[in-house]
């Protein structure tokens, strides 16, 4: 059974067809071919066949995946589907963890970031990173956000950071409720304003990409509303990846949603498309609450 | 069913709560379709007492319909329903519209038939309208059942059999037109007559809009306001 299940599926399918995995009897759901257009036009990404192994445990399976420029694009999937280990092979963060091998093409702006001559901590200037839990550096508020700039050396006086640190605080939405303690300690906000403290910091070195591992997992629903509304203000200006568990915020924020299963990336396509009409299965029974 | 399990959530609460309203759609659906029945029974049988039954009952669609609207809503504010469960929920919000719709059809078709009896009028188009009646009837059974078994393809063939229903109408409405025209003094009953056949061609409306929304809860496309038969050749063929 090597056809991709899809229901519902236009008569000619658009799904790009990955070659079959050699250990596929080892999998308990069958080898599928991701389903709709994971394929974009002007990408600021490309991933081609990307196989991900933690030692001998392999983590991705042949994800091909676009990420197009200004686009909020959602990885969504059950727990231990590979979309936050997906995520962080898009800056190089499986580099700290000693046992994870990454295979396959990872291109930004067509440049492979897996090539030798690519630093890693330039790329994660270009690339940043919002993590689940609120992580701001014990220092203050100011430093938090200037701390990438002065260690990239992106400004040239004391003028220059402030203006970075007071536009990165109003990008990420923080500005009008820190102006008048910019020197208290971060950690001693609330956690959706330590969220986007680490966003505004994040923004400060002028990333072309924000990914967001669960940015809003640990925040209340009014916290939670104001990271949704800024990063729909962000895509102006930045292209987001999103991993999160809740599908209503996918539905919210992005233009398009990848599903993933077991490592596998089941069917990318158009957010409204997905939650409305999803082409494939397990799309559908994860979406609608089927799966257990 | 295959591809519709309605009853395979991790929430069993859940299963019950879209079963349920599926089960009430149905029976919604059901009492329209006896109500057209009865209707066209008290037209066959020329009874004003059927037709006053009718009128006596015209109530419990109407409550039917308000009872599954509030339970959809809450099913949307409390499960934030996806995919084939939001495009369940959007089908049955609509088509209890035209359920009730069809209903308010029938009740109008029972006033009218009263006055046409108090008149003591008798026409050969009695049988005409009788007949186009079972069309209509046979087309709305149809949606249901295709509802019930949300059968994509029985629903295309019932949405394309409207058409038929629509040129009997326009043929059966051109005679009465032409009734009115010889004999101006029988003008108020062949009215009547012909507003009891616009009512049916109403019902047919109805049951094709039934059908239409099995079609986008079945394959998740809205084909409403795009030609049947292109519809059948490019998702049906």
């Amino acid at each position: 059974m090597n056809e991709a299940v899809v229901k519902n599926g236009p008569k000619e399918s658009t799904m790009k067809v990955i070659s079959k995995p050699e250990n596929e009897d080892s999998l308990s759901i069958e080898y599928t071919a991701t389903v709709g257009q994971p394929l974009c036009e002007e990408a600021k990404f490309r991933t081609q066949n990307v196989n991900v192994f933690y030692a001998d445990n392999q983590a991705i399976h042949d994800v091909t995946l676009d990420v197009g420029a200004h686009e909020v694009i959602a990885l969504i999937g059950p727990s231990g589907c590979g979309k936050s280990t997906f995520l962080r092979c898009l800056n190089r963060m499986n580099d700290t963890i000693d046992i994870c091998r990454v295979e396959g093409k990872i291109l930004l702006d067509e440049e492979d970031i897996y090539s030798k001559k690519q630093d890693p901590v330039l790329l994660r200037a270009r690339v940043g990173m919002v993590f689940q839990k609120p992580n701001p550096f014990p220092k203050s508020i100011y430093d938090n956000v200037a701390y990438g700039p002065r260690i990239h050396g992106l400004t040239s006086n004391k003028a220059e950071l402030d203006d970075l640190v007071e536009q990165s605080l109003i990008k990420a939405g923080l500005f009008q409720e820190v102006k008048d303690r910019l020197h208290a300690p971060g950690t001693g906000l609330s956690g959706g304003q330590q969220q986007r403290l680490c966003i505004a910091r994040t923004i400060a070195v002028k990333p072309e990409v924000i990914l967001m591992d669960e940015p809003a997992s640990a925040l209340d629903p009014i916290a939670t509303a104001k990271i949704e509304e800024l990063i729909n203000e962000l895509k102006q200006n930045f292209t987001i990846v999103i991993v999160t568990h809740s599908m209503q915020q996918a539905a919210r924020v992005s233009q398009r949603t990848a599903y993933f299963h077991m490592g596998r990336l089941i069917e990318v396509g158009n957010t409204d498309q997905i939650f409305t009409n999803p082409s494939h299965d397990l799309t559908e029974k994860y979406i609608t609450g089927r799966f257990g | 069913m295959d591809q519709f399990e309605f009853e395979k959530h991790t929430s069993s609460e859940y299963n019950t709560e879209l079963e349920d309203i599926k089960n009430h759609l149905l029976k919604m659906g059901g009492k329209a379709e006896n109500q057209l029945r009865n209707v066209l029974k008290a037209l066959k049988e020329r009874s004003i007492d059927l037709a006053d039954d009718l009128l006596s009952h015209g109530d419990d669609i109407d409550q039917m319909e308000v009872n599954l609207d509030r339970e959809c809503t809450r099913i949307i504010a409390r499960r934030q329903p996806a995919a084939s469960d939001l495009r369940l929920i959007v089908a049955v919000m609509k088509s209890i519209t035209d359920i009730e719709r069809i209903g308010d059809e029938t009740e109008k078709m029972a006033r009218l038939l009263k006055k046409i009896l108090k008149r003591d009028f008798q026409s050969k188009y009695f049988e005409e309208i009788d007949h186009l009646g079972k069309e209509v009837l046979s087309n709305l059974s149809g949606s249901l059942n295709a509802l019930a078994r949300l059968d994509a393809e029985e629903a295309i063939k019932i949405a394309q059999k409207d058409q038929v229903i629509d040129a009997h109408f326009d043929e059966l409405n051109g005679h009465l037109i032409k009734k009115m025209v010889k004999d101006p003094s029988k003008v108020k009953p062949y009215l009547s007559l012909s507003q009891c056949a616009q009512s049916l061609e109403r019902i047919g409306d109805h049951a094709k809009n039934i059908c239409e929304y099995i079609i986008y809860l079945v394959i998740g496309k809205d084909i409403r306001h795009t030609d049947i038969d292109e519809v059948k050749n490019n998702y049906f063929e």
